[in-house]
């Protein structure tokens, strides 16, 4: 009885065993294929697009608009740009600022030219830009930051005095690329636009000084 | 006792067994992880090995940045991101760098495989679905600066939606319409086309004129136009349009025809 009893034991022992080789088989042939199929299937369904681009950029940017005639104010604004080539980008940029009294309405004092929401000046240019100088700059002996010099020019309008006024933006700007997703420039931009406030229409350079704060997706 | 030890080897040989399995499945684990681990890297990139005799590493993604480094044939680099047509990678020994899209044509994926660059050509170009571009150009004699988007159903027809803006001496307007495109050819590099729009116009008197307000009128236009794929997603556009402004006033005649140009680019998918 005793025997047979451990006859029973060992042979439920063995059926154990064999189940959890075989389980232990089983499933290393499981590894086994997914060792071999699982990432082969990840090699051949990988391709550029799953590398991280960095073509688009946004951008804050703030700074001076010095309008022709009146006085030169704070302007902020928004950019949105994209990288066709290591030359070429294209870029939306939209901003706004408030402009000042002319200086014939300070000196007499009198009835002012424009209403407040008309002194309200909004724009938006669509350009077409151009890396110019790629350079470095050296910070210390060990910080090297890339830098770049780039030409832009590009159309658009400018909601200024009441009136909608064609716009052309020409800019020239030296961008600082701290890290592959994050750079600042610094851009001298001209809006060039007709006005005709003043009684005859003559057309007007209105220079914007701005520093924008760029990240890259 | 002896019954005991009788109920001790079996127990002693399940355990066994037991810890084998969990030791067994242990090192399975452990080999899925490293292959895993070998073949991908998540975190840090793509791992591949490079098959041109030499790849140059940039200090930036230009051709002006200066070559700081060089990568033997088959060493194994990971691609970090990409910027226009350049690819920052990384080197085992922690060397990274910008390499050319040129270059890296010819690396090899971990199972031998070449890394397939999606390269855009004529075939993608015919066969985009989302089109979004700008024109500039002339309506009548004022300048306009359009945005538009559009899908295409098939290579031949299109629907686009147009937002323009004209800005005009005595007055600015402000439209949008709805425009069908006919591509007849659409194989041709310089492909052209055909448009039938229908749509809104806004026209907004200058201030300094006295003059009643705005008028929002329907309009109709027709058109033809030339388009071509530049390269990655870019194309450009040119085309010539003739606008038909129906007068509010039904009773009077007055429908005034309005002619424009424009030129522009576009990015597809």
């Amino acid at each position: 009885m005793e025997i047979r009893f451990r006859g029973f034991l060992l042979a439920l022992a063995l059926a154990c065993s064999t189940l959890a080789v075989t389980e232990v088989a089983a499933q290393s042939d499981e590894d086994a294929d997914g060792n071999l199929i699982e990432p082969q299937i990840e090699r051949v369904d990988f391709d550029e697009s799953l590398i991280d681009s960095y073509d688009i950029e946004l951008a804050i940017y703030a700074g001076l608009l010095a309008m022709e005639n009146f006085d030169t104010n704070p302007v902020v604004g928004l950019k949105l740009g994209y990288h066709v080539s290591e030359d070429f980008f294209v870029q939306a940029s939209f901003g706004r600022s408030d402009v000042g009294e002319t200086s014939f309405e300070k000196l007499t004092g009198g009835a002012p030219l424009l209403s407040d929401s008309e002194r309200e000046v909004e724009y938006y240019l669509v350009s077409l830009g151009f890396n110019l100088f790629p350079g470095e700059a050296f910070l210390t002996d060990s910080t090297t930051f890339n830098t770049v010099f780039y030409v832009s020019g590009g159309i658009g309008n400018t909601r200024f005095a009441g009136d909608d006024r064609y716009t052309i933006g020409l800019a020239a700007g030296h961008r600082t690329i701290f890290a592959d997703g994050f750079s600042l420039d610094i851009e001298m931009r001209d809006l060039i636009f007709d006005m005709d406030i003043f009684g005859r229409e003559e057309t007007t350079h209105n220079l914007e000084f701005t520093v924008s704060l760029n990240v890259f997706l | 006792m002896q019954g005991s030890r009788g109920y001790i080897l079996p127990a002693f040989f399940l355990l066994l067994f037991a810890l084998c399995q969990s030791a067994l499945a242990q090192t399975a684990e452990d080999d899925e992880s490293l292959a895993i681990e070998t073949s991908e890297q998540d975190d840090s990139g793509y791992l591949v090995t490079i098959a041109d005799p030499f790849i140059e590493l940039h200090t930036g993604p230009s051709d002006g940045y200066p070559i700081f480094h060089v990568v033997d044939r088959g060493a194994r680099v990971s691609i970090i991101r990409s910027k226009t047509d350049w690819f920052r990678i990384e080197t085992d020994d922690g060397v990274s760098g910008w390499a050319s899209r040129e270059q890296m044509r010819q690396t090899l994926l971990p199972s031998g495989e070449a890394f397939k660059l999606v390269d855009l050509d004529e075939t993608d170009f015919e066969q985009r679905n989302w089109v979004f571009g700008m024109t500039g150009g002339e309506f009548g004699s004022a300048p306009v600066f359009t945005l538009f988007g559009g899908y295409s159903f098939t290579e031949n027809l299109a629907a686009e939606i147009h937002l323009g803006q004209s800005i005009g001496t005595s007055s600015s307007s402000r439209m949008i319409t709805g425009n069908l495109l006919l591509q007849p050819m659409p194989d041709l590099t310089w492909s052209p086309y055909l448009t039938l729009g229908l749509g809104k116009i806004e026209v907004k008197p200058s201030s300094i004129l006295i003059a009643p307000d705005d008028e929002i009128n329907t309009l109709v236009l027709a058109g033809i136009g030339v388009q071509r794929f530049i390269s990655r997603r870019f194309m450009f556009r040119f085309e010539l349009n003739q606008y038909v402004i129906f007068s509010a006033d039904s009773t009077r005649n007055d429908n005034e025809v309005v002619n424009e140009w424009k030129f522009g680019f576009a990015v597809f998918y």
